[in-house]
């Protein structure tokens, strides 16, 4: 498996960027340049030094969007037959046009909001199969590629409850973030450190949908999955981030078990340890944070959220840690005291969780004064190597 | 072994909604039950190991749990991840999900 490093997160500051951009060689205010160009987009904000690594890796090395759609007739082999690639014209089979658009949307995301290139940060083609098996309502994500079913189509349509998994964009965007978390936090899939890897899932998600359809937090529906249930079922989706338990109450498939709050977390060994029940809690406070902040959710909570799932999660992170690690990211990104980092702390004390704003305060981050800025440009060849 | 009844559980799953029927043999049409008992001895069902193929949880992934109780009351129970799930469980599991659904779709009616 694909593993990448961030050798440094420490922050360079827009001003050193111009002052490169000013006085660099060619290449250096090239770099810089483009740099600034992309945090302009970000609104001003500052990015972590390995974003611009990353973006000097992918000038070396071709990456950038590269979508294969596969189709696996009903049958179980993966990846199946090819059908569609990256500059294709849409084919006449919805599934296959959704999985393109959709995965096209979040890569897009990744790509133009967070400087990441793909699931794995080097851009890493996105495989994605479609008609899995027949009558077969679900979708995942195998390590290696997107899985879609098409829910009850072998099923008289007065039974069926399932349309087909890629008719909602943030079950692409859900899918996709699996992969991320897997580069990533590596979070592993079972009880809390399971729920946030299924959290952050939904949370990016439900930012794909936002954004292709350009709502503010406000205007947003926070629905996940709306679309996938046919009219046979008594439900708008599978799961409400803006109220969990409250999106599906049906006779048939019961009642929409997520809580929306620390005193209803489930305890239970099924699914894992309830990672599909207990992400109710995560996905409210990335709610109540980016309602806070009004906007796009996806630019600042989101940047929030990514960063923490980037550089701080680990594989046995616990709802507190991820807590105490969006305020801490917070505060870094937006400074200490501010009213993003007052929001990611109302999120989570919405949801019944006390942030540990820091009695015991973590290391300081590092310097963002000539250190940084010099391991910047030797990483860009423009200063000496490091002599001993 | 002579079978009276099977448990069957699927949990997990993107949207997390849980299936679960317990299915006594003597309800199922005729066909269908000779069906059902021809694959569980086409597997040596009671000699399966209780964990079939072993594996990190993947995200999403269906899991399986299907229990076949005895005449004799002994219960024979195996659990199985979708993902890496033997080409040979699958006609089972098909069958045994498909029984699943139409039951919980007559408990609707029944109600
Ligand atoms: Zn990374
Ligand atoms: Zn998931």
């Amino acid at each position: 498996m694909h593993e990448h490093n961030h050798p440094m997160n420490c922050i360079v500051p827009p001003h050193m960027l111009e002052t490169i951009a000013a006085n660099g060689t060619p290449a250096q205010r090239d770099m810089a340049v483009q740099t600034l160009v992309a945090s302009a987009e970000m609104r001003g904000r500052r990015l972590a030094l390995s974003e611009y690594l990353a973006a000097a890796m992918r000038q070396a090395a071709p990456g950038g969007k590269s979508r294969l759609i596969y189709d696996a007739k009903t049958g179980v082999s993966l990846p199946g037959t090819l059908v569609r690639q990256e500059g294709d014209a849409p084919t006449a089979d919805a599934a296959v046009n959704e999985a393109y658009d959709g995965s096209g949307a979040t890569y897009d995301l990744y790509k133009e909001v967070y400087n990441r290139d793909s699931i794995d940060g080097s851009g890493m083609q996105l495989k994605s199969t479609v008609h899995y098996r027949k009558g077969y309502d679900n979708a995942f994500w195998n390590g290696e590629q997107m899985v879609y079913g098409d829910g009850d189509e072998d099923l008289p349509e007065k039974d069926r409850l399932f349309n087909r998994f890629t008719i909602s964009i943030d079950i692409i965007g859900h899918e996709l973030t699996h992969g991320v978390t897997q580069f990533e936090a590596k979070l592993v899939y079972s009880y809390q450190p399971g729920a946030l890897n299924e959290s952050m899932s939904d949370v990016f998600g439900s930012l794909v949908k936002q954004r292709v359809r350009n709502q503010t937090a406000a205007q947003a529906d926070w629905i996940i999955g709306e679309g996938l249930f046919t009219p046979n079922v008594n439900g708008v989706g599978i799961r409400s981030m803006k109220a969990p338990g409250t999106a599906y109450n049906d006779p048939i498939l019961g009642k929409d078990p997520q809580p929306g709050h620390m005193k209803d977390y489930v305890n239970t060994t099924s699914d894992n340890g309830g990672v599909h029940i207990n992400s109710g809690i995560p996905n409210r406070a990335f709610y109540v944070t980016a309602m806070e902040l009004g906007g796009y959710a996806w630019e600042k909570a989101g940047q929030i959220w990514y960063v923490t799932l980037r550089d701080k999660l680990t594989a046995n992170s616990q709802f507190q840690d991820c807590a105490n690690l969006t305020y801490l990211t917070a505060g870094e990104l937006f400074g200490k005291g501010s009213l993003e980092q007052l929001a990611v702390k109302k999120g989570w004390a919405d949801v019944g969780i006390t942030v540990d704003d820091g009695t015991t305060p973590p290391p300081p981050p590092p310097e963002p004064g000539g250190g940084c800025l010099e391991s910047f440009l030797r990483l860009i060849g423009a200063a000496p190597a490091k002599t001993r | 072994m002579e079978i009276e009844k099977i448990k069957f559980e699927r949990t997990g799953g993107f949207a997390g909604i849980r299936l679960a029927a317990e299915i006594e043999l003597d309800d199922l049409p005729e066909d269908e039950r000779r069906e059902l008992l021809r694959l569980l001895d086409e597997l040596d069902f009671e000699e399966l190991p209780e964990k079939l193929a072993r594996h990190a949880p993947v995200p999403d992934e269906f899991s399986y749990t299907i229990s076949v109780i005895a005449k004799d009351k002994k219960e024979y129970t195996v659990s199985a991840g979708d993902a890496a799930l033997p080409a040979d469980m699958r006609p089972l599991l098909e069958m045994l999900e498909s029984i699943a659904k139409r039951q919980m779709r007559k408990h609707k009616q029944d109600d």
